[in-house]
C-alpha cells in the first residue's frame, strides 16, 4: 500500500506565497475592467474613423471601376471610328477592283479584310 | 446561489466588471497552473497566465459554449504558454527544460524556499503535460477530479489516473533527490 492517493505538498509553488502574485492579480484586474469598460463606452473616435477605412475604399474601388469602364468605353468609341472610314475603304476598294475584273470578291479575300478589321 | 460561468459569460459581454472579477477570482490561478505546466517556470507562467486570461476576456464574444469557458480559457492559455516557451527556445537556443529562475533572496528561509520550488519544478519536469497539469490543479488549486476532468475533456477515471501516476512519479523523484 502506497500514500499515492494522499496529496503531494506543492504548496512552495503557490503564487500567493510571493508578493508580486498579488501586484500581478491587481494588474490584471485593472487591464480587464479598462476590456470590459471599453465594451459598454463602445468604440472610441478613432475606432470608428478605422471603421470607416473599409466601405470607403470598397465605394471608391466600386467608383473606379466605374469610372475606368467609361472612359475604356469612351476611348473605344472614339478610336474605332477612323478603323470604321478604313475598313469602309478597304471594302470599296475591293469591290471596285472586282468590279474591274468582272469577278465576286473570294472567301480569303472577305477573310482577309475581317482580319486586318479585327485588328 | 452561485453563478454559472454562462451567466457570467453573458454579463461580461454586456459590459459587468464585477462578472469579469468573479471569473478572474474562479480561474486565474488555474490559468497559472496550466501556464506552469507549460513552461517550467514561474515568471513565465505568470505572463503566459496574465496575458492568457487578458485575451479571454477581450475575445470573450467568440467562446462559442460559455458554460464551458474554463475549458476554452485554459486552452488560450495553454496555447500562449507553448508560444512563450517556443519564442525563448528560438531565443535561447537551449533544450528546453522546466527550470526556475534564480531570485535574489539572501535570507536563509527564502534560500531553502527557492530550492524547494526548484526540486519540485525539477520533479514536475519529469512527468507529462497532463499529469502536470492534473496534479497541480488537484494538489495546489485544489480542484476536484470532476472540475479537473470538465474543464481538460477527460474522464474522471483517466485524472485520476494522471493523479496517481504523478503522486508516485513526484514522490520517487523528491525521495530519491533526499537520499
Amino acid at each position: 500500500m502506497t500514500d499515492d492517493w494522499e496529496p503531494v505538498d506543492l504548496s512552495p509553488l503557490d503564487p500567493a506565497r510571493r508578493g508580486d502574485w498579488t501586484a500581478l492579480v491587481e494588474a490584471t484586474r485593472r487591464a480587464m475592467a479598462a476590456a470590459v469598460g471599453a465594451r459598454v463606452l463602445g468604440p472610441g473616435p478613432l475606432e470608428i474613423m478605422s471603421g470607416w477605412a473599409r466601405p470607403i475604399l470598397a465605394a471608391a474601388a466600386v467608383l473606379l471601376a466605374i469610372l475606368g469602364g467609361a472612359e475604356a468605353m469612351l476611348h473605344r468609341s472614339v478610336s474605332s471610328a477612323p478603323a470604321r472610314l478604313g475598313d469602309a475603304r478597304r471594302l470599296a476598294l475591293l469591290s471596285e477592283a472586282s468590279v474591274a475584273h468582272g469577278r465576286v470578291p473570294s472567301g480569303a479575300e472577305l477573310r482577309t479584310l475581317l482580319r486586318e478589321q479585327a485588328r | 446561489m452561485e453563478d454559472t460561468d454562462a451567466a457570467l459569460v453573458a454579463r461580461v459581454r454586456a459590459g459587468d466588471s464585477r462578472a469579469a472579477d468573479r471569473l478572474l477570482e474562479r480561474y486565474l490561478r488555474a490559468c497559472r497552473a496550466v501556464a506552469l505546466a507549460v513552461t517550467g517556470d514561474e515568471a513565465d507562467a505568470d505572463d503566459a497566465c496574465q496575458e492568457g486570461f487578458l485575451a479571454a476576456i477581450e475575445q470573450i464574444d467568440t467562446c462559442r459554449n460559455p458554460a464551458r469557458f474554463g475549458g476554452w480559457l485554459l486552452q488560450i492559455v495553454r496555447n500562449r504558454a507553448r508560444n512563450l516557451v517556443r519564442r525563448q527556445a528560438v531565443r535561447a537556443a537551449e533544450p528546453l527544460e522546466l527550470h526556475q529562475v534564480a531570485g535574489g533572496a539572501s535570507a536563509a528561509a527564502e534560500v531553502e524556499r527557492d530550492e524547494l520550488r526548484e526540486r519540485l519544478l525539477a520533479a514536475l519536469a519529469a512527468l507529462s503535460q497532463v499529469q502536470r497539469e492534473v496534479v497541480l490543479l488537484h494538489d495546489l488549486e485544489g480542484w476536484t477530479h470532476e472540475e479537473i476532468a470538465g474543464h481538460l475533456g477527460l474522464a474522471a477515471g483517466t485524472v485520476r489516473s494522471h493523479l496517481h501516476h504523478a503522486r508516485r512519479h513526484l514522490r520517487r523523484i523528491l525521495n530519491e533527490d533526499l537520499a
